[in-house]
């Protein structure tokens, strides 16, 4: 087995640990506001949140996990003798799977739910959560890279901004009473094509600067 | 014959010169012991030796490949890092499990078989997270993980720090029985030099970022001697000798010396000579006064 085949191998052992926990947390999530709906366990109350749980728990799955691979994976994987450019290239092949996995399990729960049950079309849905997806999994490598880099200093201010960026939309969602309030925002200032060419990019930016950051990287453990 | 050899490494942190122009050759089938005070470049120079850190300047081949992004040449190798559980993140915020299950994939050549009767024995809890252990449980991983892997050149960092004197003699004899089975090279970086010396085929004292020497354990410690005696009679008998840590008292004077081929300590003269352990010889020459 080559050295590359090893690393997919591990990161897809480890983005399907991620994918599994995502899926759980999303359900989970789905039956708590359902209890808080008034206890409806109706498939229409319940279904039709699990893509958009999906959504908001990928991403913050993704970031938090994205954010402390750098430190943790990366920096094992280097200890046990993968080169530099396997380990980024499976962290990039481990996000992008990770991705891949929820948007299809999205497009599938969007195709078979019926369409009038959700606030949203279940196609824009999807791409949003990609142009999400990218953005956070994007965000979280130079993050991580950043912790890595400043350590506790930077660790502490990635938090702070984290809380306040989460309790701003969070604030906004509420106000608002409705969820949707924020990609209706979003999708008010800029059109779908233009928010994934820019995610895409994003996403290429932020793994390009982690293979620059890597490929001298000390390893510290 | 695999060789892992390095040229003129150094290694700069800012202004800091870790290591200076350091060349050494490991050999394979040899047990290495590698010592140094605190400080002095060890796990710098381990780490550059496996490509886990880039040196300032210099080559690290093994059998004539380079290291450096080379995963053929790093398949052959394995450096089991002692483990900090001070850090807030990284890798002591995972399970042994996890630990183990990313060794094992990672490593081609890992054997399961020997990594459960390791755990067992050891007695690791495998469902422990790596921050939770205690300073002896985590050598024991750090070992197992050097075990187990089964690359031709094995380097352990502290292996036996916080274990105890029995936890430390199974693992010299986990190590010599490895060593004796399949002929792998092993590196062993440790302060507790003493009960390790009759391991140690070959010693490589470090001081300062510079290897102050690379020699055969038993030869070395055949040319070193502590010559003690009244002042006059010791500088006497140990003229032109290479003469390390010098205690006086009043008028007694005793003395490390490394004889150099075909030297000897002058007859003749009211001497003591005893044959110096190799802690107290890496005292003589690393020591403050050295």
């Amino acid at each position: 087995m080559s050295g590359l085949t090893r690393s997919l191998k591990y990161a897809t052992f480890r983005a399907g640990r991620v994918i599994g926990t995502c899926f759980l947390m999303a359900a989970a999530f789905v039956l708590y506001f359902a209890l808080l709906d008034g206890v409806r366990f109706t498939p229409q109350n319940l279904l039709p949140r699990f893509p958009y749980m999906l959504m908001l728990v990928g991403n913050l799955m993704f970031m938090i996990y994205g954010m402390l691979d750098v430190a943790t994976y990366t920096q094992l994987t280097l200890t046990y003798g993968c080169t530099r450019k396997n380990a980024a290239l499976s962290t990039v092949y481990m996000h992008l799977l990770q991705i891949l996995a929820i948007e299809v399990v999205m497009g599938i729960c969007c195709a078979v739910i019926p369409a009038q049950w959700y606030a949203m079309d279940g196609k824009t849905l999807c791409l949003l959560a990609l142009i999400v997806f990218l953005f956070g999994s994007g965000l979280a490598l130079i993050a991580g890279m950043l912790i890595h880099r400043f350590g506790k200093t930077a660790y502490i201010v990635v938090v702070i901004i984290a809380s306040l960026s989460g309790g701003v939309i969070g604030g906004l969602v509420g106000f608002h009473g409705g969820t949707t309030i924020v990609m209706d925002i979003v999708l008010g200032l800029l059109n779908l094509p233009v928010l994934i060419a820019v995610g895409v990019l994003w996403y290429a930016v932020a793994a390009v600067i982690f293979w620059l950051t890597i490929r001298k990287i000390e390893v510290r453990v | 014959m695999s060789q892992l050899v390095c040229e003129n490494i150094s290694k700069q942190y800012k202004k800091k010169v870790v290591l200076h122009d350091i060349d050494l050759t490991i050999e394979q089938g040899k047990i290495y012991g590698l010592v140094g005070r605190n400080g002095a470049g060890k796990t710098t120079l381990l780490s550059i030796l496996t490509a886990q850190n880039p040196a300032t300047s210099g080559t690290v081949t093994y059998d004539g490949m380079p290291v450096w992004e080379n995963q053929k040449a790093l398949d052959h190798l394995c450096f089991s890092r002692e483990l900090n559980t001070l850090s807030v993140l990284g890798p002591n915020t995972i399970k042994v499990k996890e630990y183990l299950q990313m060794a094992r994939t990672y490593y081609p050549n890992w054997d399961r078989e020997m990594e459960q009767r390791l755990v067992a024995q050891f007695d690791l809890n495998p469902k422990k997270k790596i921050s939770k252990l205690s300073k002896g449980m985590l050598s024991m991983v750090t070992i197992v993980v050097a075990l187990a892997s089964k690359a031709d050149i094995t380097i352990l960092d502290e292996p036996v720090a916080g274990l105890d004197v029995v936890a430390r003699d199974d693992f010299y004899h986990l190590l010599l029985e490895e060593h004796e089975a399949t002929g792998r090279t092993f590196i062993v970086s440790t302060h507790i030099i003493e009960e390790a010396a009759n391991v140690f085929e070959e010693v490589i004292f470090l001081k300062d970022g510079e290897i102050l020497l690379k020699e055969d354990t038993q030869e070395l410690l055949e040319r070193a001697a502590h010559v003690s005696g009244l002042a006059e009679e010791v500088d006497a008998a140990c003229e032109g000798l290479e003469i390390h840590h010098v205690e006086q008292m009043g008028r007694s004077k005793g003395v490390t010396v490394l004889l150099a081929p075909g030297e000897q300590i002058a007859d003749g003269y009211d001497v003591t000579v005893q044959p110096v352990s190799l802690q107290n010889l890496f005292v003589a020459l690393c020591g403050r006064e050295a």
